[in-house]
């Protein structure tokens, strides 16, 4: 009677789905931060929203590439329940909902404005009209360019994955995680 | 769960509702504010005289530049 629900294929992710941990990084600035800042850079590829890093080395890597300006830079650790993440790193399905209505977007922008569209642009009004903000944000991946990945000869095969998340209240426990000179 | 079948009637409904207007109107404005935040407030002002800047900002740009710099070495260069 307790356990009456029967895990099938279809009710498995819901049921089973994860709460992980992400990290996010930024340049140390005298104190703490007690949430993470939203990215709005051009080059923000999923559009507005707080990005998290799923690898620890990906994190840091993107504090000394990137946030070394203060010498200082912060590695901060929240927990994300994928249960409302749009997942195209591992889920097939809404890898091909995403991709399709990415260029589904772009055809029409550039059939009705004879302009074409960047992805964060794309990303952005789908958060603008309401459409990405029915989800909590985006799991994505490109492929890190961290020389230390780069076990093998002439093939980068690691995934650097990265979650754009919406709103900053889907996650929790956001909390300092290390800090390193650079 | 995600209802990726709603989902897709939605975009679909708001693509087909977009007019050339419309999504022009939105992208543009887009750009504009994020270039407005690259060059900072500042004033457009009309191209009818050719000798005034299209932009003028309220804040003067600071670089050290010998005055005998030139870039035409380069430019040729990178023709050739």
């Amino acid at each position: 009677m307790i356990f009456k629900e029967i895990v099938t294929v279809k009710n498995y992710q819901k049921i089973f789905k994860m709460v992980l941990n992400f990290y996010h990084t930024q340049e140390h600035r005298g104190k703490y931060l007690e949430n993470p800042i939203i990215c709005r850079r051009d080059n923000a590829w999923l559009g507005e929203a707080y990005y998290f890093w799923e690898s620890e080395d990906d994190a840091h890597f993107w504090g000394v590439k990137m946030k070394h300006r203060t010498g200082k830079y912060d590695v901060y650790k929240a927990e994300v329940s994928m249960a409302d993440v749009l997942d195209t790193v591992f889920n097939r399905e809404q890898y091909n909902f995403w991709l399709k209505h990415i260029e589904k977007a772009a055809k029409v922008f550039i059939k009705k404005t004879n302009l074409k569209p960047s992805l964060k642009e794309i990303n952005d009004y789908f958060i603008d009209k309401g459409i990405w903000t029915k989800f909590d944000g985006i799991l994505f991946q490109d492929i890190s360019n961290n020389p230390v990945h780069f076990i093998v000869k002439e093939f980068q095969y690691k995934k650097r994955i990265q979650l754009a998340l919406f709103d900053v209240n889907k996650m929790c426990n956001f909390a300092p995680h290390f800090s390193m000179e650079c | 769960m995600i209802d990726l079948q709603e989902l897709e009637r939605k975009i679909d409904v708001l693509l087909e509702n977009e007019t050339k207007d419309s999504l022009t109107a939105w992208l543009l404005n887009k750009r504009f504010v994020n270039l407005t935040e690259l060059l900072g407030k500042g004033t457009f002002v009309g191209l009818a005289n050719q000798g005034t800047a299209i932009f003028v900002e309220q804040k003067l740009a600071s670089f050290n530049q010998s005055p005998t710099y030139s870039n035409v070495e380069y430019l040729n260069r990178n023709a050739a």
